[in-house]
């Protein structure tokens, strides 16, 4: 079943057309990755999945509902969760706070309830709570709950993110180059988090240039190139499709 | 209660301690919008002249009972906050800093020209409710309010539209909305003060409620520490008090007020207590009372 249908989507500023004419079906339930050389239009295609921007044409649905030019609160809150390629923390808050904000569409205590802290908000934030600190556990950041997220070293600050978006009880997550400045050993660790989320029924899609990640964990790929989709299919199929090595090299082989 | 203090204490430090109390709640609602929500509002002074003013042509021209007044100037604040914050919050950037600076400036100038508002003389013979209770238990009520909003969902929210405004977003916080709220509670707040200001100087004209007064008001919440309650009641101690205190230095008063500024921006540029975090405090606390801090393991404020 499909859970992200990218319908002939074409986004354009100004002159520039970023996505032109974009088609891409994700199932639910796979790790779907995208990549391709930077400036392909991969970010873009995430702001437009997630709000940021309305599409100039064509159709995005989402479980099958119709979500192009949705504010992005709206789209968070109909279960679409996603991490940023610049990192975007809430410096100032603890890694705790940053994944309770994540839990803010879910926690659902209003606004006068939560301020005269009634029994009632008093038990959505102890259930905000416990399900925040178990998205750090996952995340491995179970002990560092009450640091400041500005303070965290990089990789951290990463799966931090990630737990985060987690937070939002999404039922797709979108992951903008995770492994950006990750080591080898943060790398594997990310692959586990990835095949754990997609263990607990979350589809993801994943923006990425580490192609060792991208190879060994995602189920199916698509290829960008100036705003358009130069190939599609199985890791082995891109791994050895000419377009798509002529595309990065920029010659034919 | 008056009598009693009166007789143990000058009525001269009475007098500060109203002001005191009065910029305290201004300057809280300045915080929430500016320190918490990271709106930057440079135009807090003209709604505390729209609460003044409502409450003062209320009482003297309509004979209307104080606490009628009182709650009218805060919704009047509020309202004109509202008006304005929903065309202004729904946009990304700090474009509420320049509508509050033209906003408060028209008001100013509207009430110059208000007969009602007595023009240029503005309005005196206001019934002078304001007492030191009646200030210190509101103090207190919009503190407790004030922190118990903090450390909710909502606080939480609103803290994390200053940190990343499209982070929030895409967390699932609809940043309009609190923003505005944030903007409504805020200007409430500074109506509240004004209605107060009004009611105990029994005076007041246009001039009270010029730029230079929205800055002060900029001055204690950024000085104490963005965001922080006891940081912006620190500062607006000291900021109402240094007038006074460097009464000493008569004419070189305002020099020493910008160095003092100056000063403690280059060595606290987040405030006097903007980096102190309460979590930090309770750690500290335990360890000088003898108990080993534990890793936390629940919520931090």
């Amino acid at each position: 079943m499909a859970i992200l249908e990218v319908k002939n989507v074409s986004q354009e500023f100004g002159g520039l057309l970023a996505l032109d004419r974009l088609s891409i079906t994700v199932e639910k339930g796979e790790i779907f990755g995208l990549i391709g050389p930077n400036g392909a239009g991969k970010t873009t295609l995430f702001n437009l999945i997630t709000g940021i921007y309305r599409p100039s044409s064509g159709e995005l649905l989402f479980e099958g509902r119709p979500i192009g030019g949705l504010r992005p609160h709206r789209i968070a809150e109909a279960g679409i969760g996603r991490t940023f390629q610049n990192i975007r923390l809430f410096k100032k808050l603890s890694a705790l706070d940053n994944v309770r904000v994540g839990m803010h569409s879910v926690s659902q205590a209003g606004f006068f309830s939560a301020l005269l802290h009634t029994p009632w908000a008093m038990r959505k934030e102890r259930i905000t709570l416990e399900k925040s600190m178990a998205l750090l556990d996952m995340v491995g950041l179970g002990d560092k709950a009450i640091e400041l997220a500005g303070s965290l070293p990089y990789g951290e600050q990463r799966c931090l993110e990630i737990a985060r978006a987690m937070a939002l009880e999404p039922s797709l997550i979108l992951l903008d180059e995770p492994a950006a400045g990750m080591n080898a050993t943060e790398k594997e660790e990310l692959l586990e988090l990835i095949r754990k989320i997609r263990e607990t029924g979350v589809t993801v899609l994943l923006v990425e240039h580490d192609m060792n990640v991208v190879m060994n964990i995602c189920h199916r790929i698509a290829v960008l190139d100036y705003g358009r989709k130069i190939a599609e299919g199985a890791p082995e199929q891109i791994k050895n499709d000419e377009r798509v090595i002529e595309s990065y090299l920029g010659v034919e082989m | 209660m008056e009598a009693l203090l009166q007789q143990y204490v000058d009525i001269y430090v009475l007098q500060i301690m109203v002001l005191i109390g009065i910029n305290i709640i201004l300057a809280l609602g300045l915080n929430l919008i500016t320190g918490v929500t990271g709106q930057l509002s440079m135009g807090h002074a003209g709604f505390m002249s729209i609460g003044a003013y409502t409450s003062a042509i209320l009482a003297v021209n309509f004979g209307m009972p104080f606490w009628f007044c009182l709650l009218a100037a805060g919704l009047m604040a509020a309202l004109t906050g509202v008006i304005i914050g929903i065309p202004t919050l729904r946009l990304e950037g700090d474009y509420l800093a320049m509508v509050t600076i033209g906003f408060a400036e028209i008001v100013r100038v509207v009430f110059l020209n208000l007969d009602i508002a007595g023009r240029g003389l503005g309005i005196s013979g206001i019934p002078g409710n304001t007492n030191f209770t009646l200030v210190w238990v509101l103090v207190i009520v919009i503190v407790l309010l004030n922190t118990g909003l903090l450390k909710s969902r909502p606080g939480r929210a609103l803290y994390s539209i200053r940190e990343d405004e499209i982070a929030a977003e895409a967390s699932g916080v609809n940043t309009t909305l609190y923003k505005v709220v944030a903007f409504a509670i805020g200007t409430f707040l500074a109506g509240i003060g004004g209605s107060l200001y009004a009611h105990y100087l029994t005076y007041i004209s246009p001039q009270d409620f010029g730029f230079m007064k929205s800055v002060e008001y900029l001055n204690m919440v950024v000085l104490g520490g963005m965001g922080s309650i006891p940081g912006t009641i620190l500062g607006t101690v000291i900021l109402t008090m240094a007038p006074e205190v460097l009464r000493f230095v008569a004419d070189y008063r305002l020099l020493f007020y910008g160095g003092l500024l100056v000063t403690l921006m280059i060595f606290r540029p987040n405030g006097l207590l903007g980096d102190v975090r309460w979590v930090d405090v309770k750690h500290t606390w335990a360890r000088l009372r003898g108990r080993i801090p534990t890793p936390s393991n629940s919520s931090d404020g």
